[in-house]
């Protein structure tokens, strides 16, 4: 009975002399950290889905609320100028016409749509190589993490060059939500003017539903829109516009730490990236702010 | 068929050079542009612009098949310009001579004294043109007067395109172009008398292969394949 109890006893410590030796080779080893993104590569399977409607609520979201604001009003009073124009008693005396007022409102938020647009994709193909967002990577497959370095296949460079918005995008890591907050209303407003490189700028929070305000304004355009539109050409740009007008809530992209900002360069700023680097560090320093780069421009 | 002066290629060439140009470190610039750019959409990712660059020359193609391009050879340059609807403008061209200039990551020099005669007009008179680092013209011909071109560097600058850095003022009857290399950058803003009509602009990043800029309202992005 003594020997049982004996090799028992040694047993448990053999096991646990094995578990210790196991858990200090794991110490050792490199640790895998998760992918922010995957994202598969493929041959082009047919045309990709139209998701061009769904970029206008993550257009919105990347505005400050001064902004949203601001863009409310934009929308009233082109709604007011529809009104107008339907009018048989009163006439329009401003220089411009509707359709290019329509235009210039458009224009001033085109940098944002254009990057929501690519943004709210989960899948996107050319002519020779297609990418979707996987959670899972097949066994076999070509798979990247656009936040991580560039691979040195061609194949992944092409799929790179499809996901630009992915590839081009950067992580800012704020100290405390405090700074975050203080961070993310700066570089809201740098990013509203032209001469800046940044299109947008997202929170863990931003990708909220698009205030109440703003879509009753865009309803009210569209309403008055659709009134007019024998006499007014839809134009692609007014897509977004409609998108809001649906009240549709702004999908999270990608999952940001509460302390994490997302940068988004504008397409014409692509082949810049020191100099968007540049331009929201001088912005933080102006202001004393320290912030860390989760994911550099500049990579 | 169309007649198309032969010499557009003139500005064709400027418009490469803003295609394929760019910002960052001076270090850099020096990759070249040899290979196959395209310019795509940023939301659709079609095509829009196929541009080749080569020591042979170059050739700029559209989706529906337009299609402009220069091949340069042992004794001058052979033009061929074709419409989306097929209709085709050829030209041939003797360089008479010339000192040779680098045009950095421009892989073929244009530089000299050029004679171009379109082979299917054999009775209009050839088209003039000089080219050196420090100014182009290339010269009127019959009714397309209007479509000739003069440019002169005001100054010089560090730029990627080698000997053609700098400023330039370049001219087309009322139309008058300010044109900027300088590192990787490529600036064009022209007037119209003294109304602004058009500005480009350009960066172009040799190690990752991307030219990025904006014409007129529109944000561009191109790369090489």
């Amino acid at each position: 009975m003594k020997a049982w109890r004996l090799r028992i006893a040694l047993l448990v410590l053999l096991v646990a002399a094995l578990s210790i030796v196991v858990r200090l080779s794991r110490a050792g080893a490199p640790i895998e950290k998760a992918p922010r993104m995957l994202l598969l590569v493929e041959a082009p399977q047919g045309p990709a889905v139209d998701t061009t409607l769904e970029g206008g609520p993550l257009a919105v979201a990347a505005l400050s609320k001064p902004q949203q604001n601001a863009l409310a009003g934009e929308l009233l009073e082109l709604r007011d100028r529809v009104q107008i124009a339907r009018s048989p008693l009163v006439e329009d005396l401003r220089s411009d016409t509707l359709e290019q007022a329509m235009h210039a409102v458009v224009e001033r938020y085109k940098s944002r749509s254009t990057v929501a647009n690519s943004l709210s994709k989960r899948e996107w193909r050319d002519e020779s190589v297609g990418v979707r967002r996987v959670a899972v990577c097949p066994t076999g497959a070509l798979c990247f993490d656009p936040f991580e370095r560039v691979g040195s296949s061609d194949q992944e460079r092409r799929a790179r060059a499809l996901v630009w918005v992915w590839s081009h995008a950067a992580i800012l890591v704020l100290p405390d939500k405090a700074s975050l907050r203080t961070a993310h209303l700066l570089l809201q407003e740098q990013a509203q003017a032209l001469p800046s490189m940044l299109a947008a700028v997202y929170s863990a929070d931003a990708f909220a539903p698009v205030s109440p305000e703003i879509v009753e304004s865009a309803r009210a355009l569209n309403s008055e829109l659709r009134s007019l539109s024998s006499r007014i050409t839809p134009t692609p740009e007014r897509a977004w516009l409609e998108a809001i007008a649906e009240g549709a809530q702004a999908s999270t992209p990608i999952a940001l730490r509460p302390n994490e900002l997302l940068l988004l360069p504008r397409v014409s700023a692509l082949a810049r990236a020191g100099d968007v680097q540049r331009e929201v560090e001088t912005c933080l320093n102006e202001h004393a702010m320290t912030a860390t780069w989760g994911v550099a421009p500049v990579r | 068929m169309r007649s198309q002066p032969i010499y557009t290629t003139f500005p064709v060439l400027f418009v490469l050079t803003a295609c394929s140009s760019g910002s960052g470190s001076a270090g850099r610039s020096n990759a070249g542009l040899s290979g196959t750019w395209v310019v795509i959409h940023p939301v659709t990712n079609k095509t829009q612009l196929t541009i080749n660059v080569s020591s042979a020359g170059f050739s700029v193609s559209t989706p529906d098949g337009e299609r402009t391009g220069l091949i340069l050879n042992s004794n001058g340059a052979t033009y061929e310009s074709r419409s989306a609807r097929g209709e085709l403008v050829t030209g041939i061209s003797a360089r008479v001579g010339g000192t040779a200039s680098s045009y950095g990551a421009i892989p073929f020099s244009l530089s000299g004294a050029w004679s171009f005669v379109n082979p299917n007009k054999a009775t209009d008179t050839p088209v003039a043109a000089s080219i050196n680092a420090d100014a182009w013209s290339i010269g009127e011909v019959g009714s397309s007067a209007r479509r000739s071109w003069s440019a002169a560097r005001n100054s010089s600058a560090t730029s990627m395109f080698g000997d053609l850095g700098g400023t330039w003022s370049v001219k087309q009857n009322n139309i008058d172009c300010v044109v900027t290399l300088a590192d990787s950058n490529v600036r064009i803003v022209c007037a119209d008398g003294r109304k602004s009509i058009e500005e480009f602009n350009a960066t172009f990043d040799a190690t990752s292969g991307i030219a990025s800029g904006r014409a007129g309202d529109e944000e561009f992005v191109a790369r090489r394949q």
